[in-house]
């Protein structure tokens, strides 16, 4: 059956199909008083993909991190979450992307419950079903990784994101993790 | 996305146990203010105790919380939420008052308790500006939250008719929601 194309468009190349990626980073980079605090990165993930991001030291792990998270924009560069602009639609971004910072979002079981209660009404889910699939995270990573940090890495997960980015998280950590939820793109950030 | 679901839960996350020991302080004031008041004494006494309540109220609020800015929300839902609250508490102490002073027996002009709430929204609204800022930016919003809610009660005080200084006050409140709004959407959570 013949097919239709604009006159002047390429010929399509035989065998090639678009991979979509679940977080795609060009040229980011942080500067801050005229300072780079942030060099130039660029990354791409698919689903089930892993990285680890490896900064010169502390400040500049999280900051990329949270370049990642689209939670800070980068100075310049382009953060996409699936197929969002993190700049342009930061919103639909972050709700693609989980964020667990290095100290953490829980401390106590308390605190734990009312975010995960907050962050279903945010979410605007089902806060039944997301408190039981916090619940399973935590109850899957608790013993081999600091509590609060799995409640944190629970909370994050709990929304059904497609990518997680650790902030300045151990390799043992990120494994965890990653056996856990083998399906999602997996970002570490640290320092060397 | 359900907005109203998301602005209600972070105002109710806002609204921890020293949060409302903060608004039951803020309550106490309006009481004590309305018994220690004497007849003679100049509204702008009242005034300026509601005012600064007021912009303390969206000055003091943890809007740096690395979790709202993680949230899939916009600067300006954000920025909705957050003035929810800091208006909430911003009312406390002139609704305390302005009771204690209708079972004193001596009650105020609906006029001017009008003008009184209207103020302190303003004084809120601008106030909240200083919580993302520090040093003397902070110090300048504060002042600026002042002089703003304090031109609105001047306006009131010499008698502009009602439209003008209600007007005025609308004006004054959607511009400092939407700067806000527009900081919240720029700023970077670096800490």
């Amino acid at each position: 059956m013949p097919q239709s194309r604009t006159p002047g468009t390429p010929e399509p190349t035989p065998g090639f199909c678009k991979v979509r990626s679940a977080l795609r980073i060009e040229n980011a980079c942080f500067v801050r008083e005229g300072r780079a605090l942030v060099a130039p990165f660029s990354l791409t993930l698919a689903a089930g993909e892993r990285a680890a991001l490896v900064q010169p030291d502390e400040d500049a792990a999280r900051i990329a991190a949270r370049i990642a998270a689209a939670i800070v924009k980068p100075t310049e560069g382009r953060v996409f979450v699936g197929d969002f602009d993190a700049r342009l639609q930061p919103a639909q971004a972050k709700r693609l992307v989980g964020f667990v910072p290095s100290d953490g979002f829980c401390a106590t079981p308390r605190v734990f419950e009312r975010e995960i209660g907050f962050r279903a009404d945010v979410w605007d889910a089902d806060r039944v079903a997301m408190q039981r699939s916090a619940d399973a995270i935590y109850e899957a990573l608790h013993d081999a990784v600091p509590q609060s940090w799995a409640r944190a890495v629970a909370l994050a997960l709990a929304p059904g994101v497609s990518t997680l980015v650790l902030e300045n998280a151990s390799a043992e950590w990120t494994d965890r993790v990653a056996a856990l939820r083998p399906e999602i793109a997996l970002l570490t950030t640290g320092t060397a | 996305m359900n907005s109203t679901r998301a602005t209600l839960a972070i105002a109710r996350r806002h609204m921890r146990p020293t949060w409302i020991v903060a608004l039951a302080a803020r309550i106490a004031v309006g009481i004590a203010t309305g018994f220690l008041l004497v007849p003679t004494t100049s509204p702008w006494v009242v005034y300026v105790v509601a005012l600064f309540y007021a912009a303390l109220a969206g000055a003091e609020l943890r809007i740096r919380d690395l979790m709202y800015f993680a949230a899939p929300l916009y600067g300006r839902q954000l920025a909705r939420a957050h003035a929810l609250t800091a208006v909430t508490a911003a009312l406390a102490p002139p609704v305390a008052f302005f009771v204690v002073e209708a079972l004193r027996g001596t009650p105020w002009s609906w006029t001017a308790m009008l003008a009184t709430f209207v103020a302190c929204v303003v004084a809120a609204l601008v106030g909240l500006s200083v919580s993302l800022r520090r040093g003397n930016a902070a110090t300048g919003y504060f002042v600026v939250a002042l002089v703003a809610a304090g031109a609105i009660l001047a306006l009131f005080t010499v008698g502009v008719p009602i439209y003008g200084w209600l007007a005025f006050a609308l004006l004054l409140g959607f511009l400092a929601l939407r700067a806000f709004g527009e900081t919240l959407a720029r700023y970077d959570p670096l800490e």
